[in-house]
Parts: C-alpha cells; sequence; structure tokens
C-alpha cells in the first residue's frame, strides 16, 4: 500500500468496484486503457446505466442489442428525452419511431430478459410531450424487485397484477390511462406481496402534498400520512 | 463515564490514541480489539499520513449508540457534503493510498467515496488518452488494436 501511485496496481476487486460508480458509458471507454483494461468493464454489465441519447443516434438498435447480449441484465436504468425529435432522410417514406417509442421497445426487452431494478426518466421538459406509456407486461414481471418511473404513463393493467418480487416504488410526475390514478396503484399494491417502500405523488387530477405510502410486508393493511410541506418537492 | 481508547501504530511507528467506538467504523479493527484486548494495533502497511486521514474520516462518521455524550453525528446531508470535501482536497496518489487503506481496514462507507471520486475522475475524462495521462496508465495497444475494440464494444464512445 506504501507508495501505491497508479491506478493499475489496485486489485482487480477495487477496479471494478470502481468500474460500478460509472455509467455504461464510461465503463465502456475503460476497455480502450490498456490489455489489463480490456474486458474489465463487462464485469459490470449487468447494470446498464444509459442515456437514450447514444443510441437513438442510430438507425437500429444493434448497438443496444450487442450489448443487452453482452449482458447479465440485472439493472436497466435509461434517461431518455421524448421531445427530442430524429433527423429523417429526405425520401425515407417510412414512419420513424419517436424516441419514446424505442425507449419503450428497450425497456420491454429488458422486462422480458428478466431484469431486477428497472429505472425509467423521461428528461423532457416540454408540457405537450407525448407520454409514453411502459409496457403493460411490466405487471407480470416475476424477477422486478425495484422499479423507479420518471415522467412516464402507466395503463390500466386489464390483468391480475403480480410482481411476487417488488419491493421498492417510486413513482413521479406518472400519467394514467385506462382508469383512475389511484386505482391502478391499488392494484399494484395489492399485486406486490412483498412490496416495502412506495414513494409517490398524488396522481394527476389531485392537487395536494406529495403522499408517501409505506406498507410493511406482510401486514394487509396500509398506512397514508403526508409528510410535512417541506417534503413534496416531486409536486409541480 | 471515560471512553474506551485504543492505539493504533503506522508503518513509521507512530502511535495514534483513539477512541474504541472512532476505530470500530473499521471491521478489522472492530475484530482485533475483541481478540486482543489492550494492546496496540500495528498497522505496518499503513503511514502515518494516510491512517490520519482515515481517522479523521472515521471521527466524522462516528455514530454513538448510547445516546449521550458529546455526539458527533450530523445530518446525512451535511456528512456528504463534508465527505466530497473530504475527498476533493486528497491528491491522486494519496486518494489511491486512502482506498487501499479503506480496503484493508473494511470501512465500506470510506471506500465507497473513495471508489466514487476516481470513477468521477475517469467520467470527467474526454476520452481513453485523458484517463491514460491522468491515472498514469500504461499503453500497450497498437492504433490497430484500439480501433478494432471500438468497432467491436460498437458502444458510441
Amino acid at each position: 500500500m506504501v507508495g501505491c501511485d497508479g491506478i493499475s496496481e489496485l486489485p482487480d476487486s477495487l477496479l471494478t468496484h470502481i468500474l460500478s460508480f460509472l455509467t455504461t458509458k464510461d465503463a465502456v471507454k475503460t476497455s480502450l486503457l490498456s490489455k489489463s483494461w480490456r474486458f474489465r468493464w463487462l464485469e459490470v454489465t449487468s447494470e446498464l446505466d444509459l442515456n437514450a441519447v447514444d443510441f437513438l443516434r442510430y438507425e437500429d438498435d444493434s448497438s443496444l442489442v450487442s450489448l443487452l447480449n453482452r449482458s447479465f441484465l440485472r439493472k436497466f436504468k435509461i434517461k431518455y428525452d421524448s421531445s427530442s425529435v430524429r433527423k429523417r432522410k429526405r425520401g425515407d417514406s417510412k414512419v420513424t419511431n419517436s424516441s419514446g417509442e424505442r425507449v419503450v421497445e428497450w425497456i420491454s426487452e429488458a422486462v422480458h430478459r428478466g431484469v431486477e431494478h428497472l429505472d425509467v426518466e423521461n428528461e423532457t421538459t416540454s408540457r405537450r410531450a407525448v407520454i409514453d406509456f411502459v409496457p403493460k407486461y411490466l405487471y407480470v414481471s416475476k424477477t422486478l424487485v425495484s422499479l423507479s418511473l420518471v415522467n412516464v404513463g402507466l395503463e390500466g393493467p386489464k390483468f391480475k397484477v403480480s410482481l411476487p418480487a417488488l419491493k421498492s416504488i417510486h413513482l413521479d410526475n406518472v400519467r394514467y390511462m385506462g382508469a383512475d390514478g389511484l386505482v391502478i396503484m391499488e392494484r399494484i399494491i395489492s399485486g406486490s406481496p412483498v412490496l416495502e417502500n412506495l414513494t409517490t405523488d398524488v396522481p394527476a387530477g389531485f392537487k395536494k402534498p406529495q403522499l408517501t405510502v409505506f406498507r410493511e410486508a406482510p401486514c394487509s393493511s396500509s398506512t397514508r400520512n403526508a409528510p410535512p410541506s417541506n417534503n413534496n418537492i416531486l409536486n409541480d | 463515564m471515560s471512553k474506551k481508547m485504543i492505539v493504533l501504530k503506522s508503518s513509521e511507528g507512530v502511535s495514534f490514541v483513539v477512541e474504541e467506538a472512532v476505530a470500530r467504523q473499521s471491521k478489522i479493527i472492530s475484530f482485533l480489539v475483541e481478540e486482543f484486548p489492550d494492546r496496540e494495533l500495528p498497522l505496518t502497511n499503513m503511514t502515518s499520513e494516510i491512517l490520519r486521514k482515515t481517522i479523521e474520516y472515521c471521527k466524522k462518521h462516528v455514530v454513538e449508540d448510547d445516546g449521550g455524550g458529546d455526539s458527533s453525528s450530523s445530518s446525512s446531508g451535511d456528512l456528504k457534503e463534508w465527505d466530497v470535501k473530504f475527498v476533493a482536497e486528497i491528491d491522486q496518489p494519496r486518494l489511491m493510498d486512502l482506498l487501499m487503506a479503506a480496503n484493508y481496514l473494511d470501512i465500506p462507507s470510506l471506500l465507497d467515496v473513495t471508489c466514487q471520486k476516481v470513477a468521477d475522475t475517469i467520467a470527467a475524462c474526454n476520452d481513453e488518452k485523458e484517463i491514460r495521462a491522468t491515472f498514469n496508465i500504461e499503453n500497450d495497444f497498437t492504433e490497430e488494436e484500439v480501433e478494432a475494440i471500438r468497432m467491436e464494444n460498437q458502444y458510441p464512445i
């Protein structure tokens, strides 16, 4: 330890730990450093932390698919901006998907691959932006442990919600469709037997301070309380 | 009630008298204190400078669970801010030493803070050349190999 001045002298386990603090994009960058760094980033690809902009530039999703194929996907975190418009080539008669539609496809793929932690954030500031609804079979994921949705939509489930592993939900500015927001939330809560933590703002239509619902599994009753007013940061 | 003190000795043989609660944030020291009570603990691979830094961190993070006394526990927001400042003031080689010390002594929170700082430094670099220069990493690739990896990764770097 005395006189250790280079990062390369750190043991592998520590280097991997450092990589786990990087976004996937920055972790991939380290493959170019030297031969010993070449494959190190692959050890942390179970946690993908992506900015959609990096992938939306491309016409097809091959780079993302290649990344997913090399990943034992546990965590999928993606940020995007639904109001960003992709350039269309002249003469291209095919209707191009919006960035949101493509991101929703990626989320589908992540859920399909048994993701445990899903974190989706639409960073758009445009109030007229189209709402992107997360795929409905999210409601029957056997693997999902934590779910965080910011500025996207949830559609009322037309089937029984079953989220046997879900422990934590964070919803911020989520838009609801097909049923009342509170009804949708109630169905998610009742379909999540091991849920420990839920933070959400009040579903659209209500103007109250942020509502926080805590329930201790496997207790059947839920208690709701509005925290002190300095806590309603999620409200606009 | 007087607090129990223990003595830690650096590689230069300098002794540091520390409250047991402070030192116990290290899982290794916690174990050693139980196995060898009332003994000086030699930390032969830690310099005085790094040991002093480590103790400074542990003092700030000590949580007194007896409820009384001059508890130094701060709010988590203040503590985070303090952590950021703490690692920002350390130069690169010493940061590596501190990271190794946190690993050796098994102080998970200090390990995370130092690893985060290294990660932030990597993230702040524009390309692999800058990362190499910052961290003193020798490039043993040819230009062709670098291009090949770029193609293979298919990640927009």
